[in-house]
């Protein structure tokens, strides 16, 4: 028990995670391909049409797999976060700060798939729909997030002010959430929603999974490669970064 | 499951009449999903190239300053535009 | 404890009373912001009834904005804020005090002023005394979430700008409630779910957001 905890406290220390990030990041990259593949041939090749929505539905193995992850990523970096205000690991706000920006990402190509979807179904691109008024106030969230660490200089306090931040903003998203459905049923919006369709048959099912395992896949990949560059930033002045850069210039002469 | 459910790769960009939505949305979360990583490894390289100019730096720096030490405690006057000079910067 | 937060609450108004023009500018930007609209939308009264709950209300978030910056930087500045930190009480209730006293100087007289400005977008009578009651139980939460962003970005560079960024999304369910309160009073329906939901958050933002902000004054001057 106690040694698994140390090999815990070991990866968890920069030193040692950045060989370990850098040797799992192709893994994770070769995944996503397989899965994106797997996922996009089903989706877009394989997958019947859509009766009511003709074949602009195959937007939503798109569109789908970006708002999950906005929403996941918003909630493991708010995890990271609360970790590094708790236990003071240093890796944890680096993590968070390396997820903020893809999160961000997702949440602009959900909006963006989102008004596309939107245009042939609804007539209009964009509508004030619960979800979608939602994902934008997520869009902002992560905005804020950014800002706020990029504002503070020194690299703890940045750490720690945008932690409480996102644990601030993951109490506040279920809030926000519900009143905007409330907001918008009261304003009797669009009945339509962006999963209505009640028997989405077994093969669209599929083609959605493996969309998202390779958006899953992608984000890890694309979060470690960033969480590396944090690192050695941030490292600088140790002597682990020294002895890596050594080690890189070795190998390159 | 059918193998493929087009019949001709036209009618696959037409995609019915929502061609431009679907390959909108599709080509703008290729191009995002391609750039970002692009991104991260330009940032990274640009990283690591300012790291390695700056301990090359310190080294030379600090192989200087023994280099001063040593002539002071010798009595060498220390003379300008020495080679060592502009070995540092190279 | 409860004398502690009372000595806070009276500090805080007697040296907001001291700056009165602070007071004074957040209140008529309120009443400037407001006054834009019908210059910018027209002025048919339909329309300007249909707008006015939304609009005072989005002009009473935007003028708490303003006022929100003060709310620690002048007690960061005199050294106060380090005193307060180290003082045997918990920082909590600090904040709960100056939150308290941020709503007195700032969500009150915003609340008192709105029913004037209701009658320039010809809202009926029951109306403007439901915008007044929303305003009412909602300024302390917008006081109280508010308080998390100043401290959050106390000391911080292009802090007003920031504030803003931070906080402004988080308002958005007080905002929905408020001026929904008012909206449902205007179409013929009860408003009481809109203002017992609004009270639930004003509760939050007095009770629970203190917590966070404690939080970050502490980390800000670490």
């Amino acid at each position: 028990m106690s040694n698994r905890l140390i090999n815990w406290y070991r990866f968890a220390s920069p030193q040692a995670f950045y060989p370990l990030a850098g040797r799992m990041i192709p893994w994770f990259w070769v995944l996503a391909a397989v899965f994106g593949v797997i996922g996009l041939y089903i989706g877009f090749l394989v997958a019947p049409t859509d009766a009511q929505q003709g074949e602009g539905y195959r937007i939503i193995f798109l569109h789908v797999p970006a708002s999950w992850m906005s929403m996941f990523i918003y909630v493991v970096m708010a995890f990271w976060a609360g970790l590094g205000l708790a236990f003071n690991f240093r890796l944890s706000g680096m993590m968070a700060q390396a997820l903020a920006p893809t999160g961000a990402l997702f949440a602009f190509l959900s909006l963006w798939t989102g008004a596309l979807w939107g245009k042939p179904m609804w007539g209009t691109w964009w509508v004030w729909d619960a979800r979608l008024t939602s994902e934008l106030i997520l869009l902002f969230l992560y905005v804020g997030f950014i800002a706020l660490r990029s504002a503070i200089d020194d690299p703890r306090r940045a750490d720690n002010a945008s932690a409480v931040l996102a644990l601030v903003g993951v109490v506040n998203v279920p809030i926000i959430y519900f009143s905007v459905k409330w907001w918008n049923t009261l304003h009797q919006g669009s009945s339509v929603s962006l999963t209505k369709s009640p028997s989405m048959a077994t093969t669209m099912l599929w083609g959605m999974l493996f969309c998202a395992l390779a958006c899953w896949m992608y984000a890890i990949a694309v979060a470690l490669m960033r969480v590396r560059t944090i690192m050695l930033e941030r490292e600088r002045n140790t002597e682990w970064v020294r002895a890596e850069i050594a080690r890189g210039e070795a190998a390159e002469a | 499951m059918d193998w493929m459910y087009w019949n001709s790769f036209a009618e696959f960009i037409a995609m019915g009449t929502h061609g431009v939505y679907v390959w909108g949305s599709f080509i703008v979360m290729a191009v995002a999903m391609v750039a970002e990583p692009l991104l991260i490894v330009k940032g990274h390289r640009q990283l690591l190239a300012r790291l390695r100019r700056q301990f090359r730096a310190e080294k030379s720096e600090r192989g200087r300053a023994t280099v001063r030490q040593t002539q002071n405690r010798l009595g060498v006057p220390s003379t300008p535009g020495t080679p060592s000079n502009s070995e540092s910067k190279a | 404890m409860i004398a502690f937060v009372r000595a806070i609450v009276a500090r805080d108004l007697r040296l907001a009373m001291r700056r009165r023009s602070d007071v004074v500018s957040a209140l008529f930007f309120f009443i400037i912001v407001v006054s834009l609209f019908p210059l910018g939308v027209g002025p048919q009264p339909e329309l300007l009834r249909t707008l006015a709950p939304g609009v005072l209300w989005v002009a009473a978030l935007l003028a708490t904005m303003l006022s929100l910056p003060r709310l620690f930087a002048d007690d960061l500045r005199d050294g106060t804020l380090e005193q307060l930190l180290l003082a045997p009480q918990p920082l909590g209730l600090t904040v709960i005090g100056k939150v308290v006293a941020h709503w007195l100087v700032c969500g009150l007289p915003l609340a008192l002023l709105a029913p004037v400005l209701g009658l320039q977008f010809d809202l009926p009578a029951d109306g403007l005394k439901t915008l007044t009651l929303s305003l009412l139980i909602g300024t302390p939460a917008l006081s109280g979430i508010g308080a998390i962003g100043a401290a959050l970005t106390l000391g911080v560079r292009g802090s007003g700008v920031l504030l803003s960024l931070l906080v402004l999304p988080l308002y958005i369910p007080v905002l929905i409630f408020g001026a929904g309160a008012v909206d449902a009073v205007a179409t013929g329906m009860a408003s009481d779910a809109h203002l017992s939901l609004l009270g639930a958050l004003a509760l939050g933002g007095v009770f629970f957001a203190p917590w966070p902000t404690a939080a970050a004054l502490r980390i800000a001057l670490e």
